[in-house]
């Protein structure tokens, strides 16, 4: 950091400042551990010396009180030193997709719509709608939107999953509870220049009119739809903005698929090795079920309940991010052993 | 907001029922844009087939709001691509160079304004002729701030242009004359010389292509927004007056033929 080159990069500055920061924890509780590991063994001689009874008291009870220490320092640095994942910190793209139950299950996708927003309100997230495709029942088909803040998909990444629901639909005239489900998946953003795209890769549309189009058309719909020709993605961005801010919002949406698409590639190499991971893992795993008679949501990666459904769909679901995060600390812990 | 989803909802449903395009979107806009004890009102104008730019005002273009009158054409999605291409065309290779331009038929000035926020060096004339069209492009000059880069000139074509230009761009009205009651009620609208062409379509594009070559730098640019179907008449006019000129085509997001690109060398 106090190379010249680094301090005329910015940039580079605050990476490596952050960089020392998150060192600077780990060498401070290393010194710490090893203080308290030599007065252990300080403790321990003066008990097997043995011949000053007072002594050997006082050395038996700060053995205890240091035995203590030394197992919490000991935890605390394990967890320090397991890698963070390097998307932590950067913004995220959600994708909700209602899956089976109909109409239902659009309203559902709505629903889930609407505690994410509410979620990132909670943590000063910004949310912004990149596109989205309407059931005529009022719910959602689809809806991918943005959330952009401190650690916005290191909050939101074990969301990624099948979400089931267990209620009465509004349309239900006889009171029967039906099942439904809403697929998530929460992707890194991803910046310009970790994905190449060549715009000979892609084909950009919109919807085309019968007849000649331009000025003897008059509508406020300018959809983009590109396709990614290599891949085969397809993204499209509909409303009544402008055709350029469109098309940047779904190249924005295209680059986040393409890097995931990639990372899930890296990842699925590492992973071969290791099973049952929490995280942002197959999308296809069914991770939650909210049951609205019983007021319930069931998170099945860790088995835990709260009696909470409607704080929970208002944006209160900390405690979820919370124990989702512990419990990939440790599987992280336990695959390094 | 399940009551404005509700309200979106019914919206659409009435909009649908009265054959609006885009009657889901445009259900959504209102409802999002519009306090509630006014929406009936903008629905009612809406049923009438006024335009929802009109109603609400403004429309954006580009990235940017212009504002829109009865007195103006809303800008179409296609004439963003005539943005992109001019600057495409300002920038390779002429970054430091003064450019200068004409924006003819500027209306709303939805061109003039995009271009002189995107090319801080250059000098721009907008110029219509229609007066009531240049109080806008007036107005969206002073909103976004480009005052000190674009002068609004009234008149027929290039002619109130006072010098020659590098680039001339050109969003003419070219929908045959024939063609106009045949179109969307919300065209109809629309300020009828903003759209009339002549029989062909092409009456205030061929003038202009007769002024040109007394008002364009050499090298110089002419970027034209047209018909698919009238390039090659447009070609054959443009190599009259400009018969060293490269001619090309640009596409627009439907793929079809959009924009006439004329470099003069």
């Amino acid at each position: 950091m106090a190379d010249l080159a680094t301090s005329q990069n910015p940039a580079q500055y605050q990476k490596l400042a952050r960089e020392m920061g998150d060192l600077q924890e780990v060498v401070d509780l290393a010194s710490q551990y090893r203080a308290a590991l030599t007065q252990l063994e300080e403790a321990e001689e003066i008990i097997a010396d043995g011949s000053d009874a007072e002594l050997v008291e006082l050395a038996a009870a700060e053995r205890d009180q240091l035995r203590g220490q030394v197992a919490q320092l000991e935890e605390t640095l394990k967890v320090l030193l397991i890698p963070k994942d390097p998307n932590d910190g950067r913004n995220a793209i959600v994708e909700i997709r209602a899956g089976t139950g109909g109409d239902e299950a659009g309203l559902f996708a709505s629903d889930l719509y609407r505690m994410y927003h509410r979620f990132a309100e909670r943590k000063g997230l910004k949310t912004e709608e990149l596109s989205s495709s309407q059931n005529p029942a009022g719910g959602f088909k689809e809806v991918v939107f943005a959330v952009s803040g401190a650690d916005a998909f290191g909050q939101l990444k074990f969301e990624s999953g099948v979400h089931r629901v267990q209620r009465v639909p509004k349309t239900e005239a006889s009171g029967r509870i039906h099942t439904s489900a809403a697929s998530v998946a929460v992707l890194p953003e991803a910046k310009e220049v970790e994905v190449e795209i060549a715009p000979e890769d892609l084909k950009i549309e919109v919807y085309r009119s019968s007849g000649p189009g331009g000025q003897s058309v008059n509508t406020t719909d300018s959809a983009v739809k590109i396709t990614h020709i290599p891949t085969g993605i397809i993204v499209s961005c509909q409303d009544e903005k402008s055709q350029l801010k469109n098309k940047n919002k779904a190249l924005k949406v295209l680059r986040a698929r393409l890097y995931d698409k990639v990372q899930a590639e890296q990842k699925a190499e590492r992973d071969a090795a290791r099973a049952g991971q929490i995280g942002s893992g197959d999308r296809s795993t069914k991770i939650r079920t909210y049951n609205f008679p019983q007021g319930r949501v069931t998170d099945h990666r860790i088995g835990l309940s709260l009696y909470r459904l409607e704080e929970i769909l208002d944006g209160d679901f900390e405690k979820f991010v919370e124990q989702l995060a512990l419990a990939s600390q440790q599987d992280a812990l336990a695959a390094d052993l | 907001m399940t009551i404005v989803r509700e309200t979106i909802r019914e919206t659409h449903q009435t909009l649908e029922a009265a054959g609006i395009p885009d009657a889901r979107l445009e259900a959504e806009v209102m409802v999002m844009t519009v306090m509630p004890d006014d929406l009936a009102g903008i629905i009612g104008q809406r049923l009438e087939r006024i335009p929802l730019a009109y109603i609400l005002g403004y429309r954006e273009f580009y990235g940017i709001n212009v504002v829109v009158t009865p007195d103006v054409l809303i800008p179409r999605p296609e004439t963003e691509g005539i943005v992109e291409h001019t600057l495409f065309m300002a920038l390779m290779g002429m970054e430091t160079r003064e450019l200068s331009i004409a924006d003819v038929g500027t209306g709303s000035g939805a061109i003039a304004v995009n271009l002189a926020i995107h090319l801080p060096a250059a000098r721009i004339y907008a110029v219509d002729i229609s007066e009531p069209a240049l109080d806008v492009a007036a107005w969206n000059i002073r909103a976004h701030s480009v005052a000190d880069r674009i002068r609004l000139g009234h008149g027929d074509l290039l002619e109130p242009v006072p010098e020659s230009v590098d680039l001339i761009v050109a969003n003419l009205p070219y929908i045959p004359t024939d063609r106009i009651p045949t179109l969307q009620p919300e065209v109809q609208c629309e300020p009828g010389a903003a759209l009339d062409g002549g029989p062909d379509g092409l009456d205030l594009v061929r003038r202009l292509l007769a002024q040109a070559p007394g008002k364009l730098n050499s090298p110089g640019i002419i970027l034209l927004e047209l018909d698919p179907e009238q390039f090659p008449a447009a070609e054959a006019v443009a190599l009259q007056h400009f018969p060293d000129a490269e001619i090309t085509a640009e596409q627009d997001l439907s793929h079809r033929d959009r924009i006439m690109v004329i470099s003069r060398p």
